[in-house]
């Protein structure tokens, strides 16, 4: 024995080769025993294979022969040997039920038959067979039992290796194949019908699904292509957690299921799933997140039964798309979130905007109401005051200047609310121009000197003279004009007004400086509010409408500057205007 | 422009009555010959039937706006040489530059014209009226 190991060589590491290691061996056993013909057949569960074989005087012949167990059957020495494990010698083969063999078969007088188990399980057989009238001794046969197992057991090692090196490569295509689905970035319907599709292709089963869980449902997540009969009804009862039903545990527990119809005939759980399948076998694996259950992923219909490599691959794929579903939720969550605040700012910008245009029409119609009865009271006081409509009696015609007065003041309210609300409507709506500061400074301060200035008061412009911004020159004008107004109804005892202008950081700032009566702290965050009269204002006998600096900030917010204030009870106060100067044509010259 | 009498017609176009009452009242004492339409309507029948001197057109007037009533005094050989001048209470720019592209001589603003400023301006505009 331990010479025929050491001459064989045999191997039992290296993949690949036990088809020579066992060719070397039968053809080391034939020509030490003298036989005439020997082979090697390996026997599994179907199927008898002949692996090596050697014929005196000839080539190796059969290799890759399978015969069905069935032929085992017909050949009384054959079947002994395999059913009892023990060596068996006798006479010829029954030769008449495979043509092919017949000429091997043809004069055998003597077999021996030698059966090789690993384990309880005879894995393979040696056959030796000679045509000269010598029968086998037990003792020729001996160690050829113990060399034969070494054999098989290279075998069995090179068809581990195989199946591992196939589960190696059907494992790598799993994951290229899924990767790309999870990189797809499909929407969720195609991608779970895609991930299933490649499931069924991977675990060579009829169909695979994904089942989502729905309260004591689960609801499958597309429809498998060619389902069959489970296209009727795309859901299955889902047994609530703790119940020791197959898919409680899949779905709560994290294990696998996996059933053919002759396990599922003694357990009505089972067989019920089956039943709702329309399925001869399933395998269930769980579809969770990290915490979540939610729900299964189902193969069926197997080609030739579930396999522990078909658990493996089905786990990755529901623990990928566990991971897909994840983003699609997060995605989703997010979209809406992001959705709904949309919404939100949307219908309040809309209501803010329409409450604007109702202000701004309401005090346009207001307006233009009011104005029909001043014209009236207006008209008929200015003909009382000329005598159009004869001599008044001395009382009367000393009120009658009080009145018109009255009715002026009156008018002038009613132009700025007027221009307020038309300035207010078209603040979104500027017509933007290169505006030059100076220009304008003295535009605004020839007209305050021409009207409401006095003789009592100086008003100044200082400027570098080069000073553009891109701006709505119509709404500058106001804000100016506002702020030059201010300063003179604030300065009633006179002195000096002064519009300062200057470049500071990208930022063209005009100020409009006065030495008047000054804004108490009080009244400083009145000061820009519509109507926002202020309380010292009203006192010192300042007349104003409380639209002018209200309507003066929101159109430098429109133009893209601020207005601010800083002011001293009894000092006066400056108001700075801030415009961007980005864009604008700066002139070179310095003004004269 | 002046017919042989030395008569001046106005056509003075406004809804509401008090303040077309008070115009006429001013430019009758200026001699003037002055006749009231409250409607659009109004305004074009009396336009073709008196043909005045010089139209005052207000523009908010029930059913037909004054721009249309101005459009349709243009559209007409009868009426289109007749000078228009806009007399309201709206001061809106568009609405002044509106009317200028229709065709309207001027635009006064009521309030802003008590019945002498009216006066002065009818009679810089045309002539002043035989004294009668």
């Amino acid at each position: 024995m331990t010479n025929l190991a050491r001459t064989v060589k045999v191997d039992l590491v290296s993949p690949g080769d036990a088809h020579q290691i066992m060719g070397r061996l039968v053809r080391f056993a034939a020509e030490n025993l003298d036989v005439d013909r020997c082979t090697l057949t390996s026997l599994d569960q179907n199927v008898l294979r002949v692996e090596a074989s050697y014929e005196r005087g000839g080539e190796p012949d059969f290799v890759g022969h399978e015969y069905e167990m069935t032929w085992l059957e017909r050949q009384p020495l054959l079947l002994e040997a395999v059913t009892t494990g023990a060596i068996v010698t006798g006479g010829g083969f029954d030769n008449a039920t495979d043509p092919a063999l017949r000429p091997a078969l043809l004069d055998v007088r003597h077999t021996a038959i030698v059966p090789l188990s690993i384990g309880e399980t005879v894995g393979a057989v040696l056959i030796l067979s000679r045509k000269t009238d010598r029968p086998f001794a037990a003792i020729e046969l001996e160690g050829l039992q113990q060399l034969g197992l070494l054999a098989v057991l290279a075998l069995r090692n090179a068809r581990l290796v195989d199946d591992l090196r196939t589960s190696q490569h059907r494992g790598l295509d799993s994951l290229t194949l899924m990767s790309r689905h999870v990189a797809s970035s499909m929407e969720p319907a195609a991608f779970f019908e895609k991930m299933s599709e490649t499931v069924a292709g991977l675990a060579q089963a009829g169909h695979a699904a994904f089942w989502q869980l729905a309260g004591d449902e689960l609801v499958a997540m597309h429809q498998p292509a060619d389902a069959g009969a489970l296209t009727r009804d795309m859901r299955l009862a889902a047994p609530p957690p703790g119940s020791t039903e197959g898919l409680s545990r899949v779905i709560y527990s994290g294990q696998a299921l996996r059933i053919s119809k002759p396990e599922a005939d003694d357990d009505p759980h089972l067989e019920a799933v089956l039943m709702s399948m329309h399925a001869t076998d399933v395998l269930a694996v769980p579809w969770r997140t990290a915490a979540v259950p939610l729900g299964i992923l189902t193969a069926w219909d197997s080609a030739s039964g579930f396999t522990d490599q078909d658990e493996w691959i089905m786990r990755l794929a529901a623990r990928a798309s566990a991971l897909v579903w994840q983003g699609y939720e997060a995605e989703h969550r997010a979209a809406d979130l992001q959705a709904a605040e949309l919404d939100r700012l949307e219908a309040h910008a809309t209501r803010m905007a329409e409450l604007e245009r109702q202000k701004t029409e309401f005090l346009q119609l207001a307006s233009h109401e009011l104005r029909a009865p001043m014209t009236l009271v207006s008209g008929y006081l200015s003909m009382l005051e000329e005598g159009s409509l004869g001599v008044l009696p001395e009382q009367a015609a000393r009120v009658v200047p009080l009145m018109t007065a009255r009715m002026r003041h009156m008018g002038q309210l009613v132009d700025r609310m007027l221009t307020t609300s038309r300035m207010e409507l078209r603040a979104g709506n500027l017509d933007i121009r290169d505006v030059d500061l100076d220009a304008l400074a003295r535009t605004v301060s020839d007209s305050a000197a021409s009207t409401v200035l006095g003789a009592h008061r100086t008003l100044a412009v200082h400027s570098p003279g080069h000073l553009h911004v891109r701006a709505d020159p119509e709404q500058l004008e106001t804000i100016l004009g506002n702020l030059v107004s201010n300063a003179v109804k604030y300065s009633p005892d006179g002195g000096e007004i002064r519009i300062d202008i200057r470049e500071e950081a990208g930022w063209a700032v005009v100020d409009v400086i006065d030495h008047g009566l000054g804004i108490a702290d009080e009244d400083l965050p009145k000061l820009f509010q519509p109507f926002g009269r202020l309380q010292s204002a009203v006192s010192a006998g300042i007349e104003g409408t409380g639209l002018g600096l209200h309507l003066s900030r929101s159109l430098a917010v429109a133009n893209g500057g601020t207005i601010e204030v800083t002011s001293r009870r009894g000092e006066g106060s400056t108001f700075t205007l801030r415009l961007p100067i980005r864009g604008a044509r700066q002139a070179g010259s310095v003004h004269a | 422009m002046l017919d042989a009498s030395g008569e001046i017609r106005l056509l003075l176009v406004d809804d509401d009555a008090d303040v077309a009452e008070m115009y006429e009242l001013q430019l009758s004492a200026h001699g003037y010959q002055v006749s009231i339409a409250r409607t659009g309507a109004e305004a074009i029948d009396m336009a073709r039937s008196a043909a005045p001197h010089l139209i005052y057109l207000d523009l908010g007037l029930p059913g037909m706006h004054g721009f249309e009533v101005l459009a349709h005094l243009r559209s007409e050989p009868d009426t289109r040489d007749i000078p228009v001048v806009i007399l309201t209470n709206f001061s809106e720019p568009e609405l002044i530059e509106r009317s200028r592209a229709l065709g309207a001589r001027d635009y006064l603003v009521k309030a802003h014209t008590p019945p002498a400023a009216l006066a002065a301006a009818t009679r810089n505009r045309l002539l002043a009226p035989k004294a009668s």
